[in-house]
């Protein structure tokens, strides 16, 4: 029973189709690639869908769906009361991804399971991260935001989105560092 | 430039916020100090490496069931057309060029036409040319043509009009850490 106009209706779904993969990229990457990172996904859309009235048009609606999205991610975290539950259910994902890879009949599976490999590494490694740091790092590395725009979603000053952009990049050069260093 | 100064710099340097002499002192000072280069050297490896983590497409199925979504818990629609006019002021810029003068009035046209929430009555009392213009404002409801618009994100443009400056209040966007 929506009751919103046929037009209105097809202007929401254009978007949800122009963002969908950005904002599931940003749950699925923030959430440790939970299973549950694609319903929280569509939980963002329908937030901004029920509070388009609160939208304040000074704001980038981008920065404004990604306020949302962060929000959506930190309470599915406390919901599941902590990190570790999400990540037992990983193991999932990975299948599904490896049976997705296998049955996709591409001509290079092996290669594609070696990337599966790395994501897992980064994965493992981003997920060590604290909340604001792992926040701060997915927003510069994978939307390009400015730092200006990372303090807005964020809610915090410029200088802390620095400095956790400073802290979070020396901790996964830790992290890494075995990593690249055998390539 | 010292070492702990060089490091401090890192991050500008990666995300290439230094100026001209900030970087080029950074990058003498990288070419004297093998610890510093190092030290660089791992963070630009690692920060290259995030590009691998891969994320799957959505599923085929992701807008049908954020539309099922809504729909199960009901619309509360409080301003029909929301969406419309969102996509209308974005849009604005993908028109071809045009003098100036065609601009302001398409402009005020759809401002009337978002204002009055009712198309067809303007183009009665205006006549052919801004039925003309109407025209364009009412292709955007046209779903096909909806899909080729490129949404623009910024939406400065919107603060020109009254109508949606005049919002309830922003939900409460406080980091809840
Ligand atoms: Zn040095």
């Amino acid at each position: 029973m929506l009751q919103f106009q046929q037009g209105d209706e097809a202007c929401f779904r254009a978007l949800v189709d122009r963002y969908k993969q950005r904002i599931y990229a940003f749950t699925y990457r923030f959430l440790n690639r939970s299973p549950e990172a694609e319903d929280i996904a569509q939980e963002v859309f329908v937030k901004v869908y029920f509070s388009r009235d609160t939208y304040r048009p000074t704001a980038k609606f981008s920065t404004w769906v990604y306020v949302i999205s962060k929000n959506a991610c930190l309470q599915a975290l406390k919901k599941v009361g902590s990190n570790i539950s999400i990540n037992e259910r990983r193991s999932n994902t990975d299948l599904e991804m490896i049976e997705t890879i296998a049955g996709s009949g591409d001509d290079n599976p092996s290669e594609k399971l070696l990337n599966e490999e790395k994501s897992g590494q980064i994965a493992a490694a981003i997920s060590r991260l604290p909340e604001s740091q792992k926040m701060a790092i997915l927003l510069k590395r994978y939307d390009q935001m400015s730092y200006e725009e990372i303090a807005e979603v964020m809610n915090c000053s410029v200088q802390s989105v620095k400095s956790l952009l400073f802290r979070g990049r020396s901790t996964l050069k830790e992290y890494l560092k075995e990593y690249f260093r055998e390539d | 430039m010292d070492c702990r100064k060089v490091k401090e710099l890192f991050s500008d340097y990666i995300d290439g916020n230094l100026d001209e002499i900030e970087r080029k002192a950074l990058e003498d000072h990288l070419a004297a100090c093998a610890e510093c280069r190092a030290e660089c050297d791992s963070l630009l490896n690692s920060w290259e490496m995030l590009t691998d983590f891969v994320v799957p497409p959505v599923g085929d199925q992701f807008t049908r069931q954020v539309m099922q979504k809504i729909n199960d818990r009901g619309s509360q629609s409080v301003v029909s057309g929301w969406f419309s006019r969102l996509f209308a002021i974005f849009s604005l810029r993908h028109f071809p060029a045009v003098p100036a003068l065609a601009s302001l009035v398409v402009l005020i046209g759809i401002g009337y036409f978002i204002l009055s929430g009712r198309p067809g009555g303007i183009a009665e009392r205006n006549g052919i040319d801004s039925a003309r213009k109407l025209e364009v404002v009412r292709d955007i409801r046209d779903e096909e043509i909806i899909r080729d618009l490129e949404i623009y994100e910024n939406a400065e443009i919107l603060e020109n009009l009254d109508l949606l400056m005049d919002l309830e209040a922003v939900e409460s966007f406080e980091a809840t850490d």
